[in-house]
């Protein structure tokens, strides 16, 4: 990828170098987070766009600069679709019977509907951590500059949320009790 | 047992996810994207209709929240111990409305920007003749065009005329001298002067809701007219709005506005004016103030004889194999929204009538292809914050005409609401039915469309109006009355309650 030097010289050409190192991980990011495949296309083109109009607002230099600023507009893109999906979700499940649930366009297993629906239940920043820490790789001070928190505090409620987590995947019963331990912390 | 990181790790690793992007967004995503970055860094439209107004919302509403604001009785009135007329600025808006010819010069200030090369300032003059039906309004437009010299796109600022004549509206183009010609019916022309009216007060920070955050604060003498000064500050997230109002009290015209803004957290800083308004109440326009003649010189992509009747239509709702649109939506005072729409499958050349059959008034919306279950309403306009508001969509009534079915929906809040915006926006929130959903991810769509707020003396006109517009059998739908909808209101709001 090439340096993106400073903000000034950010233009079309550092847009598409953007784009084209990170619109797989940003996409990739997008499905972890929703579940859907349809949906993370849709939340990818908006963020990317989001991008293209305020590149050359970016504060900070370098290319990893521009990176934490991606991944904050893409979680901010994200928490958003979430909290405007789980509302019309609310709406349609009031206006008719039928319950949908989310759908796995992806073709996962069973698995990766019970993490992901033991997820959802967390709040939007411990699910942002979450998605960042295990599956775009990120170390606790990449996550915590693009979440605008301390690593510290990243370390917490990370370490809360995944307390949480084994709550919910025991009552979801998805055979996790043979990975464990065998002692609670 | 205890899931540690490493744990979870491992969890995460054994997950089959397919987060393989499709190659076909990506490539059009890149390249729309790259599209918007080369036309312009913040347009990504060819053509945007930006007067002031606009631009000044826009700016409000990257601003944020509300914070503060003065409300005092302006809209109960003020008695003063020297005997002048009571009123407030509820009465001044009124005597606008009311009016039989409103005068608008409005002078913009426009900074330096990508279309324009320095601080500008110009005068525009509007007219709307409310007894009349007619409107002459200008706007300046931000239009991209190719330099042939450089051979990149150039963003230009060019002023658009619209004239309505009361049958034709003709749309002037000072850039390219161009003209346009529409045509309006008896029920546009209605609607359409009714919303300048609104549009005007709207932008002129004096809607509704913003009355009440007036306050007298003295007077002054401007051309021999002893006015009132009344005045509104509102603090946003980075800046101060300051808006001023000259009213004449014996008449309760309003004579000036002016607007200024500044940073907030600047004691020191100047007010900047952004917004400065002259009004004349009930003045002969010119002669061919309305004239829709084409100006000479001027190329005319079509005539009247030509000119298109446009449809009553708001908002397109195309997805895949569907058609269809909002046709229009009105507000009433309890915050219940009426909205007609339709919606068709393309593949299928004779719609279903049964789909209609046997509704009720009150009942469930029909299975059309996109079904519209749903709106939600802004919190804040400004900021774009959706409320916690939730609307119930039931069964109003259908029309039909030339073949198409419309549905009338009315969309009722799960709270007492009291409207006070005239021209509140609405999400709304459509359904794509199974049958005509292509790709079984997209349960929804949603797009934003602006409804007008009525009075219960304007429902017959507007509503009713509305649904003639769309009907061959205007009698069909005589049942339906303000004191009906209200009544049915009143009963899914209490059934919703319970």
């Amino acid at each position: 990828m090439a340096t993106l030097e400073s903000p000034n010289q950010l233009g079309i050409e550092a847009l598409e170098t953007l784009f084209d190192g990170y619109y797989d991980r940003i996409y990739a990011y997008c499905v972890h987070r929703l579940f859907c495949r349809t949906a993370a296309e849709d939340v990818t083109s908006a963020i990317f766009l989001a991008a293209a109009a305020g590149i050359g607002s970016v504060s900070g230099n370098g290319s990893d600069a521009h990176v934490r600023w991606l991944y904050a507009i893409a979680t901010n893109h994200c928490n958003a679709y979430i909290r405007k999906h789980l509302r019309r979700q609310k709406l349609l499940e009031k206006y008719q019977q039928q319950h949908q649930s989310p759908d796995n366009a992806a073709g996962a297993g069973p698995d990766w509907t019970a993490v992901y629906g033991a997820i959802a239940q967390l709040k939007p920043t411990e699910q942002t951590i979450i998605t960042l820490r295990f599956f775009e790789n990120m170390e606790y001070d990449q996550i915590a500059a693009i979440i605008k928190k301390r690593p510290t505090a990243v370390r917490v409620i990370l370490h809360r949320a995944l307390k949480k987590l084994r709550k919910l995947l025991n009552a979801a019963d998805c055979g996790l009790e043979n990975r464990g331990t065998g002692h609670e912390d | 047992m205890k899931i540690d990181e490493k744990q979870f790790e491992q969890i995460v690793a054994g997950l089959n996810i397919d987060d393989r992007p499709n190659t076909e967004h990506k490539q059009a995503l890149r390249k729309k994207m790259l599209d918007a970055c080369k036309e312009s860094p913040s347009e990504t439209t060819a053509i945007r209709i930006q007067p002031v107004w606009s631009k000044i919302m826009k700016s409000r509403a990257a601003q944020g929240a509300i914070v503060t604001m003065i409300i005092i009785g302006a809209l109960i009135g003020i008695k003063l111990l020297d005997g002048t007329p009571v009123y407030g600025m509820s009465e001044v808006v009124e005597q606008l409305r009311n009016a039989r010819t409103i005068h608008i010069y409005n002078s913009i200030h426009y900074e330096k920007n990508q279309a324009i090369e320095r601080n500008e300032k110009y005068v525009l003059e509007d007219w709307i003749d409310i007894e009349g039906g007619r409107t002459r309004t200008s706007a300046f437009g931000i239009i991209r065009v190719h330099n042939r010299e450089s051979g990149k796109p150039q963003m230009i600022q060019a002023l658009i005329e619209h004239v309505f004549d009361g049958e034709y509206q003709m749309q002037v183009n000072q850039h390219f001298k161009s003209v346009h010609f529409n045509k309006l019916s008896n029920f546009q022309k209605l609607l359409h002067t009714k919303k300048a009216v609104e549009s005007f007060l709207d932008k002129t920070y004096l809607s509704s809701k913003e009355l009440s955050e007036y306050v007298k604060v003295g007077q002054e003498k401007i051309d021999n007219e002893q006015l009132d000064i009344w005045q509104r500050k509102k603090l946003f997230t980075n800046s101060i709005y300051k808006t001023i109002c000259w009213v004449k009290p014996s008449t309760c015209e309003i004579r000036y506005v002016k607007a200024w803004k500044k940073k907030k957290d600047d004691d020191k800083g100047e007010w900047k004016l952004v917004s400065d308004v002259k009004i004349e109440f009930n003045v002969t326009p010119p002669p061919n103030t309305f004239s829709t003649e084409v100006p000479e010189g001027y190329r005319h992509a079509n005539t009247k004889d030509t000119a298109y009747e446009s449809p009553l239509r708001s908002r397109q709702l195309p997805l895949e194999t569907i058609e269809g649109s909002i046709v229009t939506a009105f507000t009433l005072p309890d915050g219940s929204v009426i909205m007609g729409w339709y919606s068709e499958d393309k593949n299928n050349t004779s719609p279903d009538d049964s789909i209609f059959e046997n509704l009720e008034a009150g009942g469930d919306i029909p299975k059309l292809p996109a079904e519209i279950y749903s709106i939600e309403s802004f919190e804040d306009k400004e900021t774009g914050t959706l409320s916690d508001t939730i609307y119930y969509g039931r069964h109003l009534a259908y029309t039909k005409k030339e073949g198409r079915f419309y549905e009338w929906s009315i969309y009722i809040p799960d709270k007492n609401i009291v409207q006070q915006e005239a021209l509140p926006r609405y999400r709304v929130l459509a359904k794509l039915n199974p049958e005509t959903r292509q790709d079984p991810n997209r349960e929804y769509l949603d797009r934003t469309v602006s409804s007008l707020t009525i009075r219960p003396s304007e429902f017959n006109a507007f509503v009713l109006g509305a649904m003639k517009e769309c009907s061959d059998n205007p009698e069909a739908i005589e049942n339906i009355t303000y004191d009906m909808v209200s009544e049915l209101s009143n009963k899914i709001r209490n059934s919703i309650e319970k």
